[in-house]
């Protein structure tokens, strides 16, 4: 059962238990809890203004003292642990004196301004002068005080109002403890003592705006702008983000149909009550004005588009899926769901396409991410799915991170991840680039960066294990008892060529050999070793070998089956796992089973009631190039915008300007919308219900908090174009679908939404073996039975620079951008990245003329586009970055063709370019330009009727 | 699909399987790959690409021995 109160300080894990007597009532804690929680645990709250359970104590407001017998003075009972036999108590006529005293002076010097201020009845403050019985303050405002204090506005979130500060450092605190930033601190000292954000505004310092400060707050000092605006909440549902694969818990705060606030759940599994600027504050676009709530159609994309009924709309879609197979037969039609929508939406979009469409033509945004992440953890772990939980983390010696960037990526786990490194885990960095974790995250600092270049991962993974069996420094017990030792050997025998060395490889990675050596040493020597890995693993022509390579190198060092350890991919959308644990692939059906496992389709046959395919359909890129090829001519999108995020623009374009029908479900008109003849407006994650599953493996429930603007979730609108398709659906609740779901998929088997909302959250498998989930996987052998080791020959891209490009371009995200930016780009997320830009070395520009915030056209084999140049060291020479939130970037427009050799998965981080200093936009971008200004135009006179 | 880009996957495949020291093996798992992951069209284009020997990229020598197996 969930419990909102707060304990004052943090619960303690200690095996040890203590007793003790608290106000005549005995309580037995684990050791180390303190006085305070102990209390509060009885039921009896000891007033507090500078304690929060998320927080270290700090013992500094002097409202919580209490009497100890035995002990002289009155100690905070926040900073002194419970001890055996210890006698307390928290009220008597001396304490009440004392904290009445200590409230007078707070309340002296604040304004009593509380019927007109934000957070009246929702202030800690105004609690404590209650609970303490303040009636007077005999010192008046004539003194020197803070009420005329300057409020800090340029946060586009929250207002810093110092007049309203009691300097109780909750914020400070959370700024390092929570998140790990340290962009606050308390200047000066005694009476001139202040918050302050480095002597900068909110905006201009090192403040990443997650909230941690507010959250934190006991007074109106730190306020949401939203709850300024509108007042209060007066209800709220728990619900879950829908931005990254962390997959966070938020309370939504409702006022009526509208929401006010989204707070971080501290019960949540994933993110214990921490959040990042997007999920905390960066949900406007679910209202933004761009939202399009009416169905429309139009015969050709040079049309204007028609609002009609939902009636004429799914008929519409429902007749040309149909006339389009009949035409050119059963397999010429598919769909591709997205990781932004849920389980139950992912599944019933699968569902429709085997047992609707008749064939397998169904794939998933994941793709173009972690495909490679399914194929090479089923191979060798035997499960599509990371080995652990996020807090596993907090028992790692050494962190392996790869081709991830934690802090801007997955930032609530990034904080997570650097509260263990400031504890004095070590870190590796395998990373082109320099992230923050490399050197720039405060008190941290990798102990190796392994800056290779794009596009050899393999080949250090090699050299990592070459050191490890070379050395031997493998576990060989634990190979022998868990691994399949033939291809143990083989492996090994592999690893250990002299082709494999680090000194062999250091020209082709430009990873010095010693360097290579020493974090090899270091990872199969500490007692925990975790590696995190993120799309700088998946996205590449060899990510599915890169991948069997890090599994390899765990099973090697003994580094799956337990707490710390173990094989972590950060998922890069919400429900990245979810999706592909629904089927969502061509080629399995939900659970991660092959379409010709005849039992299996069996199994669905009989559920579903219709004959299924038992060959794979096509992947996103086989619809693509059969597209063009003129042999699929139909399309079913649902949330995913590949015009934007999929590789080769003008080879997407081409494909979806070549089909008859292109109907899109989303909120808005995307990048892909243009391109199409049927719109179906989708519903934001707070207008559904449902479940999204987290990179860790972790179910989590979605309720519904509001009205879909469009009349309909999106498990509807697909089920109502299923119908009309003539396969029946008849589902009233997503828990409905949620339960087909568990009966169909072992792994799910015992997930209700009841239960998922009873306990917050399960970790697959669920099911009566695992009756509560299952936080770290393989623990006492693998899915598979024996964990089996893959060859990875290290296989040169084909994608090579040369004289007319000589240099590397890869790709990456930002902290408050998300994917396509379709969210975030509709909210104040933008003023801190409202364009992509190009990141060269100084050197590379230098030699090109190019200068700060010049505009750089970038050439390669695929396209060409234009953007603003950042010149920066965190990229070597010879390799550009960017990001690709803004679609006039056209970030994609020149990534190739380029994919993984098992899954398709695109080598976005490997595009061999050239970069110059131009003064225009590129023709890409101006024929973007008209072309989206008119699509826009054309949605501007939908209410034209043709 | 072109057919060059059909040969390239083909060939991407069967460079990763022929890293194995057991030839039989490698080509089982180039053949096994292609028919779990490709669409029975895509099996089939490439089976005429190799019969018609219509293919303007090298097709390698795995990839032509896996094609028995489809």
């Amino acid at each position: 059962m969930d419990d909102t109160r707060d304990f004052g300080t943090p619960k303690k894990d200690s095996l040890e238990s203590v007793n003790l007597t608290i106000d005549g009532k005995k309580v037995t804690v684990p050791k180390g809890t303190s006085v305070m929680r102990a209390a509060s645990e009885l039921g009896s709250s000891i007033p507090k203004l500078c304690a929060t359970d998320s927080l270290e104590p700090f013992g500094s407001c002097r409202l919580c003292l209490v009497e100890i017998e035995g002990r002289r003075g009155y100690p905070a009972s926040c900073t002194t642990p419970a001890e055996e036999g210890m006698v307390v108590s928290t009220q008597t006529s001396k304490l009440a004196d004392i904290r009445k005293g200590v409230m007078e002076l707070y309340i002296s010097d604040h304004p009593l301004d509380c019927l007109t201020c934000s957070t009246n009845g929702d202030c800690e403050l105004q609690d404590m002068a209650g609970a303490v019985g303040l009636r007077e303050v005999r010192y008046g405002y004539e003194g020197k005080n803070h009420l005329d204090s300057k409020k800090d506005e340029s946060n586009p979130y929250f207002t810093f109002d110092p007049s309203k500060c009691i300097v109780c450092s909750r914020c400070v605190r959370a700024c390092e403890e929570t998140q790990g930033t340290f962009a606050l601190t308390i200047d000066a000292r005694g009476f001139d003592s202040k918050v302050s954000a480095g002597n900068k505004n909110f905006f201009d310092s090192e403040c990443v705006s997650c909230g941690a400060c507010v959250q934190a707050c006991p007074t109106a000092t730190l306020m949401e702008n939203s709850i300024i605006k509108s007042g209060v909440p007066e209800k709220s549902v728990t619900t879950t983000c829908a931005y990254c694969g962390v997959g966070c818990s938020f309370n939504a705060e409702m006022k009526g149909e509208e929401l006010v606030r989204m707070t971080p759940n501290k019960n949540g599994g994933a993110n214990h009550g921490h959040s990042c600027v997007k999920g905390r504050f960066a949900w406007g676009y679910t209202t933004h004005k761009d939202r399009i709530t009416t169905p429309m159609i139009r015969k050709s994309i040079h049309d204007p588009w028609q609002e009609v009924s939902w009636d004429e709309a799914i008929n519409y879609a429902a007749k040309e899926i149909t006339r389009i197979q009949k035409k050119y037969g059963t397999d010429s039609v598919g769909a591709i769901n997205s990781s932004r929508c849920t389980n139950e939406e992912t599944y019933l979009v699968q569902k429709l396409v085997r047992a609707g469409f008749g064939n397998n033509n169904i794939d998933t945004c994941a793709r173009v991410c972690h495909s490679p992440t399914g194929y090479g953890l089923k191979q060798t772990l035997g499960e599509s799915a990371g080995t652990q939980n996020f807090d596993s983390v907090m028992k790692s010696d050494v962190i392996m991170v790869i081709g991830a960037n934690p802090t801007d990526g997955h930032p609530v786990f990034g904080s997570q991840m650097k509260k263990r490194l400031r504890q004095g885990a070590k870190l590796i960095v395998v990373d082109p680039r320099e992230i923050d974790l490399v050197n720039k995250s405060p008190h941290i600092r990798a102990d190796y960066h392994l800056k290779l270049k794009p596009g050899t991962n393999v080949a250090i993974i090699n050299s990592l294990a070459h050191v490890i069996i070379t050395e031997k420094l493998m576990d060989e017990e634990y190979v022998k008892e868990r691994c399949e030792l033939d291809s143990f050997k083989i492996w090994s025998d592999f690893v250990s060529l002299e082709k494999n060395s680090p000194e062999s490889l250091e020209l082709e990675t430009g990873v010095p050999a010693k360097l290579v050596r020493e974090a090899a040493r270091l990872f199969a020597t500490e007692n925990n070793g975790s590696i995190y890995y993120g799309l700088g693993v998946t996205e590449h022509s060899q990510g599915s070998t890169m991948v069997m390579g890090i599994a390899n190198l765990a099973m090697a060092t003994a580094n799956i089956g337990r707490e710390g350890v173990g094989v972590n991919p950060l998922r890069g959308q919400n429900n990245v796992q979810g999706s592909c644990d629904m089927g969502s692939f061509p080629h399995e059906f939900p659970g991660y089973r092959h379409v010709s496992d005849k039992e299996t389709r069996k199994l669905f046959e009989d559920t579903w009631g219709v004959k299924l395919q038992g060959e794979p359909g096509l992947r996103i890129p086989n619809m693509l190039d059969s597209a063009i090829d003129g042999s699929f001519k139909g399309l079913y999108c649902q949330g995913e915008d590949i015009a934007q995020s999929d590789p080769n623009t003008q080879h997407v374009t081409h494909a979806l300007e070549s089909m008859e029908c292109v109907i899109v479900q989303d909120l808005f008109l995307n990048e892909t919308a243009m391109y199409a003849h049927v719109f179906l407006p989708g519903s934001s994650f707070l207008e559904k219900s449902g479940t999204f599953t987290n990179a860790e493996r972790r179910i989590s429930p979605v309720n519904r908090v509001m009205t879909p603007k469009n009349g309909y979730e999106d498990w509807e609108v697909t089920q109502l174009l299923s119908n009309a398709l003539g396969y029946k659906m008849n589902y009233s609740h997503a828990a409905e679908i949620l339960d087909e779901i568990a009966l169909l998929t072992p792994t799910f088997k015992n997930v209700t939404f009841d239960k998922l909302n009873q306990v917050g959250s399960i970790q697959w498998p669920c099911n009566d073996e695992h009756p509560d989930g299952t936080p770290t996987m393989h623990i006492d052998q693998f899915v598979r039975g024996k964990g089996k080791f893959f060859i990875t020959e290290y296989i040169p891209t084909t994608e090579k620079v040369n004289k007319r490009f000589p240099l590397i371009l890869t790709t990456g995200r930002i902290l408050s951008q998300y994917n396509v930016g379709a969210q975030t780009r509709r909210t104040e997320n933008n003023k801190w990245h409202d364009e992509d830009l190009i990141e060269v070395h100084p050197h590379d520009a230098e030699e090109r003329g190019i200068n700060e915030g010049d505009w750089v056209g970038i050439n390669s084999r695929a396209g060409e586009t234009v953007l603003r140049c950042k010149i920066t060291e965190r990229v070597q020479p010879g390799v550009v970055y960017t990001t690709f939130h803004h679609p006039f970037s056209g970030a994609n427009v020149i990534t190739t063709d380029n994919s993984d050799w098992a899954t398709n998965c695109p080598e976005f981080k490997v595009t061999a370019v050239q970069v110059s200093k131009v003064t225009q936009a590129s023709s890409w971008q101006e024929k973007y330009k008209s072309f989206s200004e008119e699509q826009i135009s054309f949605v501007d006179s939908k209410k034209i009727k043709v | 699909m072109e057919n060059k880009q059909l040969v390239i996957m083909a060939n991407q495949i069967a460079s990763f399987f022929m890293a194995y020291p057991d030839e039989n093996e490698g080509i089982q798992g180039v053949a096994n790959h292609i028919e779990k992951f490709w669409s029975p069209k895509m099996r089939k284009q490439l089976m005429e690409i190799i019969n018609n020997n219509d293919s303007q990229t090298e097709i390698l020598e795995y990839v032509l021995k896996a094609s028995k197996h489809f």
